[in-house]
């Protein structure tokens, strides 16, 4: 029960980023039916940020994250404005590609500036710290992820829900055409999805440096975590999505200690696919996957 | 124009092809490459009968590729059977395969089947490296050396490769030609365009659906054995990876998705770019070939969405818009009013 037990906690702590960073897919998908296949790296992105500003100028990374976050905003802007923008509403096609190139360059450059080898904090102990809660083993970095993710979507469901922008955004998701017409100026709207969806998958990255090391290769590990959370809380929903995160990190704990730690992807993929097959439009979803 | 093209430029490219070696790619790296380009040709052209006709976007088909790879490759190496039969075993088990996924996928609309497609091939993946007696794991596995002989499709040089991929690919074409003149063909565009609307008009759309999927993944299944045989090697990250996956959309989408000989220029000139791209620039910095390889694909996307085929469609419209009004603009292929009609 113990084993259990540890492996549920530590499945909803991982599961928490995972539900942080597919928030971010979901909501730049939600606003504008853009699957952004980048989003994996701009993960990974958020990791080199931190390791760089860690290993150069000696900052923490908690306190990098303040650094990250505008960098994530102005990013997000800037790739709507200049190249996303002129790929919406013209088929899923350009946009696969679109994305999909984006991802290559993000790797490639991470590879070139940082080398193709495993990278984490050198001499940040903290993370792989282990606390003894009862019978109970907590890593400190785990929880701090995970009030992190938790502040930040928090933060992300008040906004969408309470303020004004948040209405246009939601109502954007519903229906692009009508909230534009109903004085809704969508384009900003686009802009201000993928600054904040691109913000939150940096800091997402920024949180998982401090237990995780990183590849250049691995963003496409956090793209594909990112879609089965998604598709667990219906694309386009985005509180959904953070739930569906979280399934996604215990699914994955408890394939990893019950049927074999390699294995503990493919368990989650299944899951995956049942789900798709079964409740196609997720467990909280909208109806849409189907024809 | 492209009709006329289809005709007797169809038999030219594959009489051109086939001389090659002859005169212009002597060296045996030349002929590796045009075997490497070759085989993205025809993959190319087994997944637009998905991704084009069909206009289903998978992002998966590097499972049916590393099925094919190595099912022919594990009966050669515990069995000693003739990659010829493993590669029809190898096709076999594709097909099976994908008629599972495809009924468990046929109600999935556009991104969705996309990602289900991708994840499915990460699930092989993932199997792949932890059966790893049974696949080499990341080492991978090599394939025993036999007289070199058609019958077990082993050759000494590049040139026999060569002449087996272009022979796929013929084979291939002429399948692609086929459907597009075929109902089967004008059913699968029918629904690419307008689901309902076909359906309404009688068209089976799970039928016709799972059909497309099956022998996409047949094709690619061979095309795999194929590319094992001539590297001699399988690993799970070439059978099963996403590149593979990507590489195979991008050389249909690049040509002109959804059109006959698209898929074959667009194939061949992914690999062209790639090549030049790596001699251009790797010396330079590791890496950045695959950065210009981005860039070709973001410029499609921006520039080219119809891919190379829309060019000789603009200049085609251009033309005829100075005789008379224009037609219709967006369609990627052939006029999609006459499609729907039939039924």
């Amino acid at each position: 029960m113990d084993i259990f037990a540890q492996t549920l906690l530590t499945g909803i702590f991982l599961g928490g980023v995972y539900g942080l960073i597919a928030m971010g897919l979901s909501l730049v998908f939600g606003v504008m039916r853009v699957i952004n296949f980048a989003h994996g790296n701009f993960v990974l992105l958020g990791m080199y940020a931190i390791l760089a500003l860690y290993t150069s100028l000696g900052i923490s990374p908690f306190w990098g994250i303040l650094v990250v976050i505008p960098i994530g905003i102005l990013l997000g802007a800037l790739l709507q404005r200049v190249l996303i923008s002129r790929v919406i509403g013209s088929g899923d096609l350009p946009q696969l590609l679109l994305t999909l190139g984006l991802a290559i360059i993000i790797q490639n450059l991470a590879q070139i500036i940082f080398s193709p080898s495993q990278l984490s904090l050198p001499g940040f102990t903290w993370g792989s710290q282990l606390t003894y809660a009862g019978t109970i083993v907590v890593r400190p970095a785990h929880v701090a992820g995970f009030l992190i993710a938790v502040v930040i979507s928090v933060g992300l469901t008040m906004l969408l829900k309470r303020t004004d922008l948040g209405r246009q955004m939601r109502a954007t998701v519903d229906d692009a055409a009508m909230a534009e017409s109903s004085g809704v100026r969508t384009k900003r709207i686009y802009v201000m999805a993928m600054a904040l969806g691109t913000c939150i998958a940096l800091v997402a990255g920024a949180v998982l440096i401090t237990y995780q090391p990183v590849s250049p290769a691995i963003g496409n590990q956090f793209l594909v975590l990112a879609f089965v959370a998604v598709v667990l809380g219906g694309l386009g929903n985005v509180i959904g999505a953070f739930i569906g995160g979280v399934l996604a990190g215990v699914v994955q704990q408890v394939t990893a200690a019950y049927v074999g730690v390699d294995l503990q992807d493919v368990g989650l993929f299944a899951l995956f696919i049942l789900v798709l097959i079964f409740r196609p439009n997720g467990l909280f979803g909208r109806q849409e996957a189907t024809v | 124009m492209i009709k006329k093209f289809s005709g007797i430029g169809g038999v030219l490219f594959f009489v051109i092809a086939a001389t090659l070696p002859l005169w212009l790619m002597t060296g045996e790296y030349v002929r590796g490459l045009g075997v490497r380009a070759l085989t993205v040709a025809a993959l190319a052209v087994a997944w637009n009968i998905v991704g084009g006709f069909g206009g289903r976007l998978s992002f998966g088909h590097a499972a049916f590729f590393g099925i094919g790879a190595y099912t022919s490759s594990l009966l050669l190496i515990h069995g000693g059977i003739s990659p010829w039969l493993g590669g029809l075993v190898g096709m076999a088990v594709a097909g099976l395969l994908a008629l599972l996924l495809g009924i468990v996928t046929v109600r999935l609309r556009g991104i969705y089947f996309t990602l289900v497609t991708f994840v499915f091939a990460l699930i092989l993946l993932n199997l792949a490296r932890y059966f790893s007696e049974l696949t080499g794991g990341d080492v991978g596995l090599s394939l025993p050396l036999s007289a070199p002989s058609l019958g077990m499709l082993q050759f000494k040089g590049q040139l026999g490769y060569y002449y087996v991929a272009l022979g796929t690919l013929l084979i291939y074409v002429a399948i692609s030609v086929i459907i597009s003149k075929a109902p089967f063909g004008y059913r699968l565009r029918a629904l690419r365009d307008d689901e309902e609307v076909a359906e309404a008009l009688g068209v089976a759309a799970k039928k016709a659906k799972l059909q497309a999927f099956v022998l996409s993944a047949m094709m690619v299944a061979f095309v795999g054995t194929l590319l094992a045989q001539h590297d001699l090697f399988v690993d799970p990250g070439g059978a099963f990876g996403v590149e593979r996956s990507v590489e195979m959309a991008l050389g249909a989408i690049f040509g002109g998705i959804g059109t006959v000989w698209g898929p074959v220029v667009g194939g061949i000139g992914l690999v062209a770019i790639a090549e030049w791209a790596d001699n251009a620039f790797h010396g330079a910095v590791a890496g950045a070939d695959a950065i210009v390889y981005a860039l070709v694909l973001i410029s499609v996307a921006l520039w080219l969405p119809g891919g190379l085929a829309s060019i000789t469609q603009r200049i085609g419209t251009l033309l005829k818009r100075r005789k008379k009004a224009p037609i219709e603009e967006n369609s990627i292929s052939e006029s999609p009013k006459r499609e729907v009609e039939v039924k």
